[in-house]
């Protein structure tokens, strides 16, 4: 019609048509919402909180058990890296868990398919949204804070380019169940399953992983502490040689399955 | 010229298929440029199914389609950049404004001047009578509002093909009169492909109708076309005195094909006069009933059907042969 020439028309061709508007769209449902501060000081309680008790109650403990200051440190952050891998996690499938399953059930996904915006670029959107306010709220608040805290325990900061490598391998882990949820969205219809499954596989590390054999070194489990594993991010943190590096190329080429599989489901999916 | 410059929807032995159970059958339909097109049918007659097949929502089991030439599956993209569409039951992002919906809608089509999109949407707005609800939550709107918001949407990037699934299914009286007011505004610069079971309302805007039913296309034609019905032009005349003779009469002319007697009482006759001679029917069959003396003319005048009649006998016929 003549009165579309007074307007600029989007120039995104092929998978990027509609990404930037929906990105947009996405931010703005963590960043223009109560969600982010919320959801940040959540996981503040949680995580940091658990740090902060455990610090508060050294002096006593670490009097008890004869432990150095190193030790009691040494502890705290294998604390935070539980605290955050196990809760940090939850929190990241809690957020995934109805991301595309809820679009598809209210028809909001078919409206904005109607429009010319590319299924990949629906995907992609939602993926690089909650992976940046996911990693922001769960690894940067999460992680700046309790640096904090470890430092002014200490009286000096610890190792700073350790803690941010270890703090990489704990994002890396929940990519791998933010990616395994946005991939079940995108398969299931059934919200129960596409929160279950995540939670099932990352509660399975606790009670299973000694039956598990070399599996276990396939399955990002290995990378927090779980049982008699002490975690390759806590090796990382604690600048000790890495026990194995075969979970973490495996943990990255899930991610990639993962991606992969939502990005095909989801083009063949009908509304 | 050829169909793709006449037709913005051709569809060839279309046809879609879950779980074994055929939802549209071949389905061959041909929507010219710059028409209302009212796409009829009974509930799950396939309606919507055609709709999502055209906006690449879901695939053809067989068959091929194209919008504006474009193959709806190849060229999907490419097809929605010129299409405006409002669902049967329309969702929007609960948390956006109605201001927010159009803005984020006209996003996906134009980028640059905020002033032009802003004032784009304004226009839009007022057409649709949400000027002044324009910034409250769209949670809180009623049904008509939403559909009102849902036609706002679809035509917000001016679509050459604006596709309406079910426009004024949930609305009452009142928002009924003012979509089909917006649709007969918008009729000018667009083509309008729109579903519905409502037949008054097909009666009142379309210019073409096509009829679906279990998944077939019993009938495409101009509403004009179908409204005459397959019995051609009829009159129908009430009489009172001797109806015997005068019937004899009329059977006598060859124009005349058929004399029906439907009614009578107390001496008067109702009568269906089918002829095949539509003009000399309308210079003769007057004037050959009022040159009876005998005869009282009580009622004249060409049938009338509408659409409703039309339909039930189309889609009764389609129930009888299946």
């Amino acid at each position: 019609m003549s009165a579309n020439s007074t307007f600029q028309p989007v120039s995104e061709q092929g998978w990027r048509r509609g990404f930037a508007n929906l990105l947009r769209y996405e931010n703005s449902t963590w960043w223009r919402t109560r969600r982010w501060w919320i959801n940040s000081l959540i996981w503040l309680v949680i995580i940091n909180g658990t740090l902060l008790a455990m610090l508060a109650s050294s002096s006593e403990v670490s009097a008890t058990l004869e432990q150095t200051p190193e030790q009691v440190l040494e502890q705290a952050r294998t604390v935070f890296v539980v605290m955050a891998g196990i809760f940090g996690t939850v929190g990241v499938i809690i957020a995934m868990q109805g991301t595309i399953i809820d679009e598809k059930k209210s028809g909001t996904a078919a409206w904005i398919l109607s429009k010319p915006a590319s299924r990949t670029a629906f995907i992609l959107a939602k993926l690089v949204a909650n992976v940046a306010a996911l990693f922001v709220i769960l690894l940067v608040v999460q992680g700046v804070v309790a640096y904090l805290q470890l430092t002014a325990y200490s009286g000096s900061p610890p190792p700073l380019i350790p803690f941010v490598s270890g703090m990489g391998l704990l994002g890396l882990h929940m990519l791998f169940y933010l990616t395994l949820t946005l991939m079940l969205g995108t398969l299931l219809h059934d919200r129960g399953a596409v929160i279950g499954i995540p939670i099932g596989i990352l509660f399975s590390a606790m009670f299973l992983m000694g039956y598990m054999g070399q599996f276990a070194y396939l399955m990002p489990w290995m990378i927090i502490p779980s049982g008699s594993v002490q975690g390759l991010a806590i090796e990382v943190m604690l600048e000790q040689p890495l026990t194995a590096t075969t979970p973490i190329i495996a943990t990255t080429v899930w991610v990639i399955i993962f991606i992969s599989i939502a990005l095909w489901r989801f083009a063949r999916e009908e509304f | 010229m050829n169909d793709s410059e006449t037709l913005v929807i051709n569809t060839q032995g279309l046809t879609k298929t879950f779980k074994g159970v055929n939802a549209l059958q071949a389905l061959n339909l041909k929507v010219p440029k710059n028409s209302i097109f009212g796409f009829l049918g009974p509930n799950g007659a396939g309606k919507t199914t055609t709709i999502k097949l055209l906006l690449g929502l879901a695939r053809p089991t067989s068959g091929s389609a194209t919008v504006f030439g474009l193959d709806v599956v190849k060229d999907s993209t490419e097809i929605r950049k010129g299409v405006g569409y409002l669902a049967q039951d329309p969702r929007y992002y609960e948390g956006m404004s109605a201001r927010e919906t159009l803005r984020f809608t006209a996003r996906f089509f134009y980028s640059g001047s905020k002033t032009a999109i802003e004032e784009r949407i304004d226009q839009t707005l007022d057409l649709v009578g949400l000027a002044d609800k324009a910034d409250r939550s769209i949670k809180g709107f009623s049904g008509g509002e939403r559909q009102r918001l849902g036609i706002a949407q679809a035509q917000i990037n001016y679509p050459d093909l604006l596709i309406l699934d079910e426009p004024a299914a949930s609305l009452d009286p009142m928002g009924r009169h003012d979509v089909l007011e917006v649709m007969e505004r918008l009729r000018k610069h667009t083509t309008i492909f729109y579903s519905t079971h409502i037949l008054s309302d097909v009666q009142r805007v379309s210019d073409t109708v096509a009829i679906l039913k279990n998944g077939q296309l019993i009938a495409q034609a101009p509403i004009g076309a179908l409204l005459a019905g397959k019995e051609g032009v009829v009159y129908r005349v009430g009489v009172k005195g001797d109806a015997q003779g005068m019937q004899e009469r009329l059977c006598s002319h060859s124009w005349v094909t058929a004399v029906h007697s439907i009614a009578g009482s107390n001496g008067s006759s109702v009568w269906q006069v089918s002829v095949a001679d539509e003009r000399t029917a309308e210079d003769q069959l007057l004037r050959l009933l009022l040159e009876d003396r005998t005869l009282t003319v009580t009622a004249f005048g060409r049938k009338q059907h509408d659409l409703e009649e039309v339909f039930m006998s189309m889609v009764g016929e389609e129930r009888h042969v299946g």
